[in-house]
């Protein structure tokens, strides 16, 4: 009976530590469509559907990290020119800067939209800016390839977009951390330099995000842990930065959401209540449940006898 | 973010501006159309908030920027800028229609305080994505809306 009670509290425990609030695919399954018309036209390191393999191969480094497991199917369908967000499918396109409805701004190379219901992704598209389709000029080329040092790395700029894709946050905003820093030679880094280093292939902290967020044993515990040590003192070894950085950002004295999402409250040490609940009900309710069984017990002895 | 951005040089920012106001938040609304969500803003340009008043002819515009969360349906589009009610700020602006949208998303975001001494102070919106106008002012200390309206003033040719 005793026993019963604590794998429910502790159950609870691990399920409210589950949802993230940046959202999360909670199959850890996507299916991604491309646009062949919609594509890159000019960029010779991109055109003629290059730009779709090297998308591909930047899925599979997230989906081949070792302790996380999340299934991207390539769809054979192909979004044409009816690519769009609201029609729950996960595509990739480019298209001009400012062309309405998405108006992607001026400067943006890449946009990740996420669409997402009480924190699960139902839709992700990224969507690539046209007026970078060309070779040189900082346009989005293979960056390294001869010639091609005066251009931002596709590969690289599209890596990272999927890391949003997957829920990922940076991991880090700071521009005056050391280069050494891991948070800052990760792939989730917020800045990308044209003239390198490159943000591929994915580091440490990048992969931390993933297991985390999608871990291969299937079991939330991996998650559980990262909420729980989610607070900037105190962030357990092997939890991503990438995971947690912007919520510990938004860290809410008093409720909200914040860490690993839609938690009730959270306190200054970033502990939910529902730790203080089980805390609570572990303390009070198992000698109760103690002192009425002696009871019972007692009771049906003296009865017996 | 979930944007990659470049840096606007701070004479194409100034000058491929529509607008470049001053003023306050007074509404934040959302809006679901049958595939987008959009988050309206209610904003109120200052009397003295014309820095670069291109054809803005009323003291209250509308801002229609991309993503909200309308019942239990969120689109999150980090990197696009997000401003608070009653909150003031200095933005640079483009039109859409009957209105307006943030020029370059957060590098056209600028928060507005204001100080004990009546001084009113400039922050980026999202640091990440501080213009290079503000980026080169703050390097010599804080950035006042006054000395920041001077930069501007500097770049700017129509």
């Amino acid at each position: 009976m005793m026993g019963i009670i604590l794998i429910i509290l502790t159950s609870l425990n691990t399920l409210f530590c589950f949802n993230l609030s940046s959202g999360r695919w909670s199959d850890a399954t996507a299916t991604v469509l491309f646009s062949s018309t919609m594509g890159a036209q000019n960029s010779t390191d991109l055109k003629d559907d290059k730009w779709i393999d090297l998308t591909m191969i930047a899925l599979s480094r997230w989906t081949m990290i070792d302790g996380a497991s999340f299934s991207v199917v390539h769809s054979t369908e192909d979004c044409g020119n009816n690519c769009a967000i609201g029609n729950n499918k996960n595509e990739f396109y480019w298209v001009a800067p400012d062309e309405p409805p998405l108006n992607i701004p001026a400067g943006a190379l890449a946009v990740t939209f996420r669409r997402q219901f009480d924190n699960n992704m139902v839709e992700v598209d990224i969507v690539i800016n046209k007026s970078f389709d060309h070779l040189g000029d900082s346009g989005l080329c293979i960056w390294g390839t001869p010639g091609n040092t005066n251009c931002f790395d596709f590969p690289s700029v599209v890596t990272h977009e999927i890391g949003h894709l997957f829920g990922l946050d940076h991991s880090s905003e700071d521009p005056s951390i050391s280069v050494t820093d891991p948070r800052r030679t990760a792939t989730m880094y917020y800045r990308l330099n044209a003239t390198g280093p490159l943000l591929i292939p994915l580091k440490a902290d990048d992969n931390e995000g993933m297991i985390c967020l999608y871990p291969a044993s299937g079991e939330p515990y991996k998650v559980a842990e990262c909420c729980e040590s989610y607070n900037p003192f105190d962030r357990a070894p092997g939890c991503s930065h990438a995971f947690s950085e912007k919520s510990t950002q938004s860290l809410d004295i008093g409720g909200g959401t914040a860490g690993c999402g839609s938690i009730d409250k959270v306190d200054s040490k970033g502990s939910n209540n529902t730790n203080r609940l089980f805390l609570i009900l572990s303390v009070v309710l198992l000698p109760m449940f103690i002192l009425l069984f002696n009871r019972f017990i007692l009771r049906n002895i003296g009865k017996r006898t | 973010m979930s944007m990659t951005m470049v840096e606007l040089p701070a004479g194409v920012m100034v000058n491929e501006a529509k607008s470049i106001v001053n003023g306050k938040v007074e509404a934040v609304n959302y809006e679901k159309t049958s595939n987008m969500i959009y988050t309206n803003y209610t904003f109120k340009i200052n009397t003295d908030g014309y820095i670069k008043s291109g054809d803005i002819n009323s003291d209250t515009i509308n801002i229609r920027t991309i993503g909200g969360q309308v019942g239990r349906e969120k689109l999150d589009v980090p990197g696009f800028p997000i401003l608070s009610q009653n909150g003031e700020y200095a933005l640079f602006l483009e039109k859409r229609g009957n209105n307006y949208d943030i020029y370059g998303a957060n590098q056209g975001c600028l928060k507005v305080t204001k100080e004990s001494n009546g001084d009113k102070i400039l922050s980026p919106c999202e640091n990440e994505y501080a213009n290079s106008i503000y980026v080169n002012q703050a390097s010599s200390g804080k950035v006042t809306l006054k000395g920041f309206i001077k930069k501007i003033q500097g770049y700017q040719t129509n």
